[in-house]
């Protein structure tokens, strides 16, 4: 079972919230409002235990929108929401439209948690690059089942189920607290090799 | 940048397509572009999007081709959160909806032997826009035609249902009171036998607004049935909502309603409460406060009942 070290834990943590302040001056901007956005823990879940470590029955729970990676790292990045922490974050986003209850807010959900997402997602992996000193790219922005399923795709290769990285994001936007996860999933190699980076990020190796 | 039958094929595309280089100067601009902004590419190449459209300014459009072009990451701008990316104004149009082209975009990096460009696309989405808001402000005022009676535009049962199992969840969780009203017109039928079905629903509006003008904001009133009323009044004690139930009585009783003399139109008035000593189901209120109506009619109607005897009120002239 792989596993982050305390040392491990903490450096990714300090990479990952370095992004989401990135992340979180964007999305003020893009609203006008004042949006924090903060990582405060890490760990790594094998995939096929990914929505039960959540705290959600099953794949319809969840709202999702992510991003290939490759070059230097090679995997999928995914934000995962659940459908009622969705709902919260849109309305509040997108408050000054006459909104309904129920599937109406789907419309409006699609498009907007994949421009979230792809603002989340680009933050911290572009900070990862810089810090990691690691070339990493980001695919076109999926969402829904299609982003879904390309995660598990990523950690499931010759049938055998690998890890991912779950990192617990809190957003905060109009005084409203909306929880959600970033979640990593990369291939072994890739994985492995971060986790070196990790190491050699948190040991002072890598001149930033 | 491009070669001929590139050219041409992106100039066929229903969609806008511009690059722009890591000094964010416009390197192309489709003839789609060309047509909706009436700028010609011969004006646009060279020239920021800034510079094209003095007083636009997108940081989150910087920021998004500055991530294209440094690490290679696509980008996707909504329209639900950016309206649109080029200031497109819209011909005008009878139909209310933005007046400026709605658009979402998408970024990808463009590699070519000189260096990595931020190829974009903008896509026109106005008429999904327009149709999405149609169906929201038809569905917006079907469920309120769904929660609202027709004549006295008050909500309605449905609503109250709703509205109370909520109230009683906050009252249960944060400790709470909430009075529960039930008001009935006195001798209606009456009203309605001799003065007929018009002036009696002329009655049922004005009693619905001198009701309304003694409740908080955060009250509401239903019509509960033909001349049945209900009040929910969260934070209200049982000895606060009698006061409030003997300032409606009152108001009614000295009101010319439905054109009809003061004091011809009166009604009755039962209180009950849930607090958090004493919880009770929606249905158990709504009961209490109608058992306790009904015992304000059997001592004599005008007059409020709130489980500690009938609060008299005066005689008055009642329509034979």
């Amino acid at each position: 079972m792989t596993t982050l070290s305390p040392f491990e834990q903490d450096a990714l943590i300090e990479i990952a919230n370095i992004g989401m302040s990135r992340a979180a001056t964007q999305l003020s901007l893009l609203l006008n409002d004042e949006i924090l956005v903060s990582i405060p823990t890490a760990r790594v879940v094998e995939a096929k235990d990914l929505f039960s470590t959540l705290g959600l029955a099953q794949q319809e729970d969840a709202v999702c929108a992510g991003q290939e990676l490759s070059g230097g790292l090679e995997g999928y990045s995914l934000l995962l929401l659940p459908l009622e922490q969705s709902r919260t974050l849109i309305s509040s986003l997108i408050g000054h439209k006459p909104l309904l209850e129920g599937t109406d807010m789907r419309i409006f959900e699609h498009e907007a948690m994949t421009e979230i997402a792809n603002i989340i997602i680009s933050s911290a992996i572009t900070v990862m690059a810089d810090l990691l000193k690691v070339e990493i790219h980001l695919g076109v922005p999926g969402y829904g089942k299609k982003a879904l399923d390309a995660l598990f795709r990523r950690t499931s290769a010759n049938g055998t189920q690998h890890h991912v990285i779950v990192l617990d994001a809190r957003l905060n936007a109009t005084h409203k607290q909306v929880s959600g996860s970033l979640v990593l999933a990369l291939t072994v190699y890739s994985l492995s090799a971060m986790l070196t980076r990790l190491h050699d990020f948190a040991s002072g190796n890598i001149k930033v | 940048m491009w070669k001929d039958h590139e050219t041409e094929a992106l100039n066929f595309l229903p969609i806008g397509v511009l690059v722009l280089d890591d000094a964010q100067r416009i390197c192309y601009w489709n003839d789609w572009l060309a047509t909706r902004t009436n700028i010609p590419a011969g004006i646009a190449t060279g020239k920021t999007l800034p510079e094209l459209f003095p007083g636009l300014q997108n940081l989150r459009l910087e920021s998004a081709i500055k991530n294209v072009i440094r690490y290679r990451a696509h980008q996707m701008l909504s329209q639900t959160l950016n309206r649109y990316i080029i200031p497109i104004p819209l011909e005008e149009s009878a139909a209310p909806g933005p007046s400026m082209m709605q658009q979402q975009a998408h970024l990808a990096p463009l590699a070519r032997a000189e260096g990595i460009y931020a190829l974009v696309s903008i896509l026109d989405m106005t008429d999904s826009v327009r149709r999405s808001d149609a169906l929201m402000a038809q569905g917006i005022a079907l469920r309120e035609a769904s929660i609202r009676d027709a004549l006295t535009h008050l909500y309605n049962r449905r609503y109250l249902w709703d509205w109370l199992e909520n109230q009683l969840s906050q009252c249960a969780r944060y400790g709470h009171p909430l009075a529960c009203l039930m008001l009935d017109i006195d001798r209606f039928k009456k009203v309605n036998d001799y003065y007929g079905h018009v002036k009696g629903d002329e009655v049922l509006v004005d009693f619905s607004r001198a009701v309304t003008e003694h409740l908080r904001a955060s009250d509401i009133l239903v019509r509960y049935g033909g001349e049945e009323f209900v009040v929910l009044a969260p934070h209200c004690s049982l000895a606060d909502a009698s006061e409030l139930a003997q300032r409606i009585l009152n108001s009614v009783r000295s009101s010319t309603i439905g054109g009809l003399t003061a004091g011809q139109i009166t009604c009755s008035i039962g209180v009950a409460d849930w607090t958090p000593t004493r919880p009770c189901t929606s249905e158990e209120l709504l009961k209490t406060a109608d058992e306790r109506m009904y015992q304000a009619k059997l001592s004599g109607r005008d007059r409020v009942a709130n489980g500690a005897g009938s609060l008299a009120s005066p005689q008055v002239e009642q329509v034979k």
